[in-house]
């Protein structure tokens, strides 16, 4: 089209954050060679007991990656997870499975909608909003079932928490999470306008995009996962608790940022974030073969959170030499 | 000068866009107060106006971003309802802001097709987004970018043509390009107008918005100017002369453009730079730089002016030796720079310049915080004096000093800027392509005061994009090429015809 000189140069190629997930992938493994080492041994029991710990945190990791990929957070995970667990676990105790595992899921999509809903039209700070409706949701379990208690059917657990044959249900779930995952993010329209909304929303509304119909639909999503985590919970324990969601806050969290996800937006993987949960739920395994009390875990997994983020802010800073990048403010990459 | 004749208003198919007696307040201010424009199909027009004059106000309402208050909108004789950006996109309306619209974490690919989305049974084809790309790409020459990569990891010009390859990739009928050349080189400037012309021969109706007036003669066909929310005419661009279009959007008579060149009669270097290398590899160059003179830095986009500068600044690597009166002064860092009376205006006053949430006061105490501090503490008196004197010397308009920054006009945010570090007595000042974006007027008042802080013995070294600017304004031009001065241009030589040349002959010669 015209003879001018080019200014600019060819860049190295940068692909999607895959990279990110490396890091969890790496500590996921280390954990798990460190476990075989001193567990002398890995069997079916074993198996099942670290992927049915890993599977509720992986699903409400995964479910608040789609908030935090929104600039967003989600801090009622926790008792979304309890609400869903015990109203699984009661309706089921009246002998009305399927309908528990539905409503138990519906529960979980309000709840998230609710959230959403606080967050697009009230405009109350992600943080507050999910505070707030956070203690709401507890309550709600506590009136709900105010003590441990109601049932689950044998084939709900078998297929949240048992085996076929030799490999761990959860396993199956794990990888469904990941490919899911991988699907909505990547391949959706839904996925591709929660990354440019995270990005920029400026540029999302320019391009179209209905910002606060994907921001909703990302904590709908966020309670929907929960809502998972809180049935495979009922599964896990064949009954309720209104106090099993707790740990689940900061852990989902905790995960998230293990795998990759940048706090500032815009960048995810679900992956990742499964993988993190997966490392995350290593530790009390590994600190338990490894006679260590698991009171150490809160310590381990605080130097692991902090770990983790130095090395995605290495990893960035090392990429960034690679591909020459200077910020734009800067301008040119002379070189 | 001659007023254009509008296309006949009563036949819609002659006009592509007409806008009738638009208003729009924001607070109490009327950004557009009852507008009126009429664009005829397939000409290239210019809205000129200075800043706040409401140029960007119309551009947000024609692409369905603002709701006017009142008036009309047709697009081809049919009415826009100002429902949503997707109704004006409907309408074939494309806009290139000034503002990047780009997610900066998404690739290329994706930024490109992200406002139609290929799916295939209903997932969206990775494949067909990247053909799709690949494809606008190439039709505006931009083969060099590889499409995977993120927005973010491109340069701020390549960024500037993705989205305007964004826009121009759904063949629009109506295109506005809204200051896109600002962050633009030369030779991308130029792809642009070939661009701009190919789109033209093909029906396409271009808005351009632009603060060069060069631009608008090498480009537009007619233009609208605006002053303060109103119209003040159309015109003709070929009947018309820059002189007159300048008075016409400041609504009085400018004489001269430019403020009148220091003669170069005692000649005392400021800073001697020895043996510089900017990137391994490159032959070390000398430049003296002299007190009082106003050196400019040309050449082409992305070759090394910048990086020269934060070197100087110290903030960026490189190798050589800077010496001030015979002595070596090490300038490792920029607090050292600061120190030696070195001082850099950023280009990004929003992001590098200025606090916009703290008072103009403060922004101007910052530079100078240590000095003023005993033990720790502020002298609050002495701030008081400095930022009063800072704010009449620069003739900052404002209404208190404890007014947030963003308050502000762009104009007077860039006088804050220059004013924070002005108080710190500099005798070497950088200037990083300080007038990007900026109005006609204010442009003159920069210019103004460049050449007054010269007057009084500073050296200064602008970098600027905007060719005429360094022609109009600097006693020598420096063209770089690679990381290297590779002409220096001085006294009567300094034309636009001689700098433009040389940018494009040191390419060659080196090439």
């Amino acid at each position: 089209m015209s003879t001018v000189p080019i200014s600019t140069r060819p860049r190295r190629a940068r692909r999607p954050p895959w990279h990110r997930a490396y890091t969890a992938a790496a500590l996921a493994l280390v954990l798990f060679v460190i476990y075989l080492v001193r567990n002398h041994g890995f069997g079916s029991i074993e198996a099942l007991g670290i992927t049915n710990a890993a599977l509720p945190l992986a699903l409400a990791a995964a479910g608040e990656t789609f908030v935090i990929l929104t600039n967003g957070i989600d801090l009622s995970i926790g008792s979304v997870i309890t609400l869903s667990n015990v109203v699984c676990a009661v309706i089921a105790g009246n002998g009305h499975a399927p309908l528990a595992v539905a409503a138990a899921i519906a529960v979980g999509a309000g709840a998230g909608c609710l959230n959403g809903l606080m967050v697009s039209f009230a405009r109350i700070a992600p943080l507050i909003a999910t505070l707030a409706t956070s203690s709401i949701y507890l309550g709600c379990a506590l009136i709900v079932l105010p003590n441990p208690g109601g049932s689950v059917p044998g084939w709900l657990s078998s297929w949240t928490a048992g085996s076929a044959g030799a490999v761990p249900v959860a396993v199956i779930w794990l990888a469904v999470a990941i490919v899911a995952g991988w699907v909505i993010l990547r391949r959706t329209s839904f996925g591709i306008n929660l990354q440019a909304l995270g990005g920029s929303e400026s540029a999302s509304r320019s391009a179209g995009i209905n910002v606060t119909r994907t921001r909703i639909l990302a904590y709908v999503a966020s309670g929907t996962c929960s809502a998972l985590a809180g049935v495979v919970l009922a599964g896990l324990t064949q009954s309720g608790d209104p106090t099993i969601g707790a740990v689940y806050l900061l852990d989902g969290i905790a995960a998230v940022v293990v795998g990759g996800t940048s706090l500032a937006g815009g960048i995810a993987t679900i992956s990742g974030s499964v993988l993190g949960a997966i490392a995350l739920s290593l530790v009390s395994a590994v600190l338990l073969v490894s006679g260590l009390s698991t009171d150490y875990q809160y310590i381990v997994t605080g130097l692991i959170v902090i770990g983790a983020l130095l090395a995605h802010t290495l990893q960035g800073r090392l990429g960034l030499r690679a591909s020459r990048h200077v910020p734009a403010s800067r301008g040119e990459a002379a070189g | 000068m001659i007023a254009a004749t509008p296309a006949d208003e009563t036949d819609p198919t002659t006009i592509a866009l007409s806008g009738r007696a638009i208003r729009k307040q924001y607070g109490g201010v009327h950004a557009l107060d009852g507008m009126e424009i009429t664009i005829g199909r397939g000409e290239v027009h210019a809205i000129l106006g200075e800043n706040g004059a409401g140029k960007s106000t119309f551009v947000k309402i024609v692409a369905g971003v603002v709701r006017p208050d009142r008036g009309a909108i047709l697009v081809e004789g049919r009415p826009l309802a100002f429902a949503s950006p997707q109704e004006s996109r409907r309408a074939g309306i494309a806009v290139v802001y000034q503002e990047l619209s780009l997610v900066p974490q998404l690739s290329v690919t994706h930024n490109l097709v992200l406002s139609n989305l290929p799916l295939r049974r209903g997932l969206v084809s990775l494949r067909r987004a990247e053909s799709i790309a690949a494809d606008a790409l190439a039709r505006l020459g931009l083969g060099t970018i590889d499409p995977r990569v993120p927005v973010s990891s491109l340069a701020l010009d390549q960024q500037q043509m993705v989205e305007i390859a964004k826009a121009t990739m759904s063949e629009p009928r109506i295109l506005i390009l809204d200051e896109a050349t600002s962050s633009l080189g030369d030779a991308e400037v130029q792809r642009l107008f070939a661009l701009v012309r190919a789109l033209r021969d093909r029906g396409t109706t271009v808005v351009v918005i632009t603060h060069r007036m060069h631009e608008v003669y090498a480009l537009a066909d007619t233009m609208t100017i605006l002053r303060d929310g109103r119209t003040v005419g159309r015109y003709s661009v070929a009947a018309t002369d820059p002189q007159q279009v300048v008075s016409l959007m400041a609504g009085r008579d400018i004489t001269t453009v430019f403020p009148a060149k220091q003669a170069a009669a005692q000649r005392q270097p400021a800073l001697e730079l020895r043996d510089v290398r900017l990137h391994r590899g490159q032959e070390p160059w000398q430049l003296t730089l002299f007190k009082g003179e106003i050196l400019g830095l040309g050449g082409l986009n992305g070759q090394g002016q910048r990086r020269f500068l934060y070197w100087l600044y110290g903030a960026e690597s490189g190798a050589g030796t800077i010496h001030r009166d015979g002595r070596r002064v090490k300038i490792r860092r920029p607090s050292e720079a600061l120190r030696h009376g070195i001082t850099l205006i950023p280009e990004d006053r929003a992001v590098e310049g200025l606090h916009l949430n703290l008072p103009v006061r403060w922004n101007l105490a910052m530079a100078t915080l240590r000095r003023r501090s005993r033990f720790g503490i502020m002298r609050m008196g002495a701030e008081r004096k400095l930022t009063t004197s800072a704010i009449a010397r620069m003739s900052i308009k404002l209404r208190s000093p404890f007014q947030p920054v963003s308050a502000l006009s762009g104009g007077s945010q860039q006088k804050v800027v220059i004013g924070k570090f002005m108080e710190s007595n500099p005798s070497v000042l950088l200037f990083v392509d300080s007038t990007r974006g900026i109005d006609v007027q204010t442009k003159f008042d920069f210019y103004e005061m460049v050449r007054d802080i010269a007057a009084t013995g500073a050296a200064c070294i602008l970098y600027s994009s905007d060719t005429e600017e360094l022609v109009g304004l600097c006693d020598r031009v420096a063209v770089f090429h690679d990381g290297v001065p590779a002409m220096m241009l001085e006294g009567a030589a300094v034309t636009q015809d001689a700098v433009v040349a040389a940018s494009f002959a040191v390419v060659r010669g080196a090439g």
